[in-house]
C-alpha cells in the first residue's frame, strides 16, 4: 500500500483522458505497480458493468411516434 | 447551399415544403440514433418512465427549434444533450422531491478489493436503483461520462470547469461503489 497514485490518476487514464505521453507513462507504471494494477482492473470491471446495465434500456416505441409527429407538426 | 437564398424566399413566402422537409430529414439522421442515449440518461435523471419521455421529447422538439443555431462541424450529441440537461436542470428538478444541493455525505469509500465476490454480488443488486440514489450533481456527471463524454464536453454541458467534473465524477464512483457494497453486503446475510 505505498504507492502514492491518486484515484483521480487513474479515472483519467479510465476515461482516457491523458495526454499520450502520461498515457503510456501510466500505462508503464500498471504493469510494474500490482496495486494499481488491481485498482485499475477493479475500477474498470465496475464502468462496464455499470454502463452494460446503463445501456439495457430500450426507447418506448409510442415514444419515438410521439416525437415523429410532433417534428412533423412544426 | 443556397441557405441565404432560402432565407430571403422565407420571408416573402412560406417556407417550401420540400425545404422544411429537408431540414427535418438533416435532423433527424443527426437526433434519432441518439434517442437512447437521451432516453436512457433521461430515466435515470427524472427516475420515472412519464417524465423521462417527456424531457426526451421536449428536448428534441426544441433542439429541431433551433437547429439552425447548431454549429456544423461541432458535436451535435455535446449540443442536444446540453439543451436536454438546461430542461432537466430548469424544469424538472424544481419539481423534485430532493431538492439540488450536494449533501454531506458520509466518507465512506468503498475499499477496492477485487479478489472479493464483490462484482457476483453486485449483478444482484439494483444498480439502476444505486445511480439513482445518486446526488443529482454526481449523477448528472456519472451518466454524461457514461455516454461517452469526455470531461471537457460534460463541462461544458454542466456549466463548470474541469476540475470540478473531476470531483463530482470522483464523487459518484465512490457513492456508487460504497451503495453497491451495501447492497452486495446485504444480499449475503
Amino acid at each position: 500500500m505505498d504507492c502514492r497514485t491518486e484515484l483521480h490518476e487513474l479515472y483519467r487514464f479510465l476515461d482516457r483522458e491523458m495526454l499520450p505521453e502520461e498515457e503510456a507513462e501510466f500505462a508503464n507504471h500498471i504493469t510494474i505497480c500490482l496495486e494499481c494494477l488491481k485498482r485499475y482492473g477493479f475500477e474498470l470491471q465496475f464502468q462496464q458493468l455499470v454502463v452494460r446495465r446503463m445501456h439495457q434500456e430500450e426507447v418506448p416505441e409510442d415514444l419515438m411516434a410521439k416525437v415523429k409527429g410532433a417534428l412533423r407538426s412544426i | 447551399m443556397s441557405e441565404e437564398v432560402a432565407e430571403v424566399t422565407s420571408r416573402k413566402n412560406p417556407v417550401p415544403d420540400r425545404e422544411l422537409q429537408q431540414k427535418r430529414e438533416r435532423f433527424q439522421q443527426e437526433a434519432f440514433p441518439l434517442m437512447p442515449m437521451l432516453y436512457r440518461t433521461a430515466l435515470r435523471l427524472t427516475r420515472n418512465q412519464h417524465d423521462a419521455e417527456d424531457l426526451v421529447q421536449n428536448a428534441v422538439l426544441r433542439a429541431y427549434t433551433f437547429f439552425d443555431k447548431f454549429q456544423p462541424g461541432t458535436s451535435f450529441k455535446a449540443w442536444i444533450f446540453k439543451i436536454m440537461t438546461n430542461l432537466f436542470i430548469n424544469d424538472y428538478h424544481k419539481r423534485a422531491r430532493t431538492p439540488l444541493t450536494v449533501p454531506l455525505e458520509n466518507q465512506s469509500g468503498f475499499e477496492p478489493d477485487p479478489e472479493k465476490l464483490f462484482f457476483d454480488q453486485v449483478m444482484d443488486t439494483d444498480i439502476k436503483k444505486a445511480v439513482e440514489e445518486l446526488p443529482e450533481v454526481y449523477r448528472l456527471t456519472f451518466l454524461l461520462a457514461s455516454e461517452g463524454f469526455s470531461y471537457k464536453e460534460i463541462a461544458s454541458i454542466t456549466r463548470t470547469n474541469l476540475g470540478t467534473v473531476m470531483s463530482r465524477l470522483y464523487r459518484a464512483r465512490r457513492l456508487l461503489q460504497g451503495k453497491l457494497w451495501e447492497y452486495a453486503k446485504g444480499v449475503e446475510r
